[in-house]
């Protein structure tokens, strides 16, 4: 198996994961403080880590965030709703590495915002 | 699976946020007439279940379709009787007493001409005014009111925008400027979109699911512990719908004190989410009856903070379809078509159940398994939008509602 084919099992830093979404809609403006406070809330508060050694890279340290996860994604998605289509996001940063279940869950969605934030909760869009 | 075959990228699409997005101009005809009409337009988006807000209780076939889900007037929570055919769920005491007093009407069996199944696709049909969904940037709402003349701003002096909301529903998108005004405290993920997800982590990540629950069940004792809000009944109702029910009064508390005020807009729009009740539905007591409940607060709300100017007002509920009309296997109901749309204010002739009945024998209903849809939606808001603000004609049939020409307005429904 090639390395671009191997199962997405390492969960995305918060920093990571913020980044990933503002990318992955194409929005090319962003509200600096607003990005930061995100991070902050995620426990990854930029430039400033608990130790000299940085921040974890591990899964434990950041799994029990899911929940805050879930309200910046849905904070998120309601802001870029207007601009952004999720089955697009789908097709174009995911594409056929995404799951059946995922993109049912989008499609199903009862709004956009609603598609968005799923898609941005998904396993494969967490984990790299 | 629900397919949605019209989903054209990067196109504009909507938001559910409950925050106001209001026009403020004075309608100059109205005005010439000594009136100073008010009107706010609420979107139910996920499809809200007509059947499951206002029953057809005396319909023959009402109780064999929803068995002992159905809304009756001998229930444990006995549904409120309107008329000879229909009753409103227990959930709504305020539309009710407004009915009562004629300051309230509802439309029954009614729907857009989307005749799919696609929550996203219905919405741009919903609130673009265009018969087909996929080629709308801009509302019906705010199409009208750039064919309405002006008798020019409420409020000379006054900026354009009073706050910056995340995003505009398409409803009121276009070349009318409009302000916006949003809640300080967007509403966190709700409790539909919670469930979702866990849903989904279930059936392909278990280390996410267990994070999911654990915050969850984390969140149920948080509020158990916390502020009983009597109102929201709060021993009955699941974790979540009492801040649900503060979102929906305070959202459309404020769109009212701005409307109400002299030099304030005069048209407004706002949005709430989570109507897509597949699942454990609760029409009787449950979710739906919760929300029905949120929204019963906020038109409390809007009558309260209007004060005198609800005499002049008209609160306009819609969503962008129904629901089928048989219970599902999970307790909840599907996609359908026809449903109901709630009219609210002073300016109504209420007290009236609007409905070409179709009735709900097999053979009556939409593809054998919807309610019929008797009444065009663009009907009712086209005659609202005569009627009350006065927008011609002429302009309905071609600007606001493109096509619409063998769809006449509605008379009656103000005066």
């Amino acid at each position: 198996m090639e390395a671009w084919t191997e199962p997405r099992i390492k969960l995305k830093r918060p920093s990571e994961w913020v980044v990933s979404m503002v990318r992955a809609t194409g929005v090319s403006q962003v509200d600096a403080t607003r990005f930061t406070a995100g991070q902050s809330l995620l426990g990854e508060p930029l430039w400033r880590p608990p130790s000299p050694k940085g921040y974890a890279d591990d899964e434990a340290t950041w799994i029990d965030g899911m929940g805050r996860r879930l309200d910046v994604a849905n904070n998120f998605a309601e802001r870029v709703a207007n601009r952004v289509d999720p089955q697009f996001v789908m097709d174009a940063v995911l594409g056929s590495t995404i799951s059946s279940e995922v993109r049912q869950a989008v499609a199903r969605a009862e709004s956009r915002p609603q598609a968005l934030a799923l898609l941005f909760m998904s396993p494969e869009f967490q984990r790299r | 699976m629900v397919s949605c075959p019209h989903l054209p990228s990067h196109r504009e699409a909507l938001i559910g946020s409950g925050a106001l997005f209001a026009w403020t101009q004075l309608p100059k005809l109205a005005r010439a007439e000594g009136r100073d009409p008010r009107m706010l337009v609420i979107v139910l988006r996920g499809a809200l279940d007509g059947l499951g807000a206002v029953a057809p209780v005396s319909d023959p076939g009402w109780i064999s379709l929803r068995g002992d889900r159905a809304l009756a007037l001998e229930a444990r929570t006995p549904a409120l009787p309107l008329d000879s055919l229909f009753a409103l769920t227990s959930a709504m005491p305020n539309l009710h007493r407004l009915y009562k007093a004629q300051h309230a009407a509802i439309v029954h069996a009614t729907a857009t001409p989307y005749r799919e199944r696609c929550h996203f696709d219905g919405q741009d049909v919903l609130e673009s005014g265009l018969a087909r969904p996929g080629t709308a940037d801009t509302g019906w709402l705010n199409r009208a009111l750039v064919v309405l003349a002006s008798e020019g701003r409420a409020d000379p002096r006054g900026g354009r925008a009073i706050g910056v909301g995340p995003v505009t529903p398409l409803v009121v998108r276009g070349r009318a400027p409009v302000m916006s005004w949003a809640p300080q405290q967007l509403l966190p993920a709700s409790d539909d979109t919670q469930a979702r997800l866990l849903d989904l982590y279930r059936h392909t990540d278990e280390k996410l699911a267990a994070a999911l629950e654990a915050r969850i069940r984390l969140a149920a004792l948080g509020r158990a512990g916390g502020i009983v809000d009597a109102a929201s009944n709060a021993a009955q109702s699941p974790p979540g719908i009492a801040r649900v029910r503060a979102f929906f009064a305070e959202a459309a508390g404020t769109a009212a004190r701005y409307l109400a005020r002299p030099d304030g807009p005069r048209v407004g729009a706002m949005g709430f989410v989570g109507w897509d009740t597949h699942i454990n539905e609760g029409a009787a007591m449950g979710q739906l009856a919760n929300l029905l409940g949120a929204l019963d607060g906020a038109l409390a709300a809007i009558e309260t903070n209007m004060g005198d100017a609800w005499r002049e007002s008209v609160v306009v509920v819609v969503t962008e379809f129904g629901r089928t009309a048989r219970i599902n296997g999970t307790d909840g109901t599907d996609h359908g078509t026809a449903t109901v749309a709630l009219l609210a204010g002073g300016a109504l002739k209420g007290g009236r159940v609007i409905a070409d009945w179709p009735g709900l024998k097999p053979d009556d209903l939409h593809e054998g398994r919807d309610l019929r849809p008797t009444t065009d939606l663009r009907a009712v808001l086209k005659g609202l939008l005569r009627d009350h603000l006065r927008v011609e004609d002429s302009a309905l049939a071609s600007v606001v509602f493109p096509d619409s020409a063998a769809v006449a307005p509605m008379a009656g429904l103000v005066g």
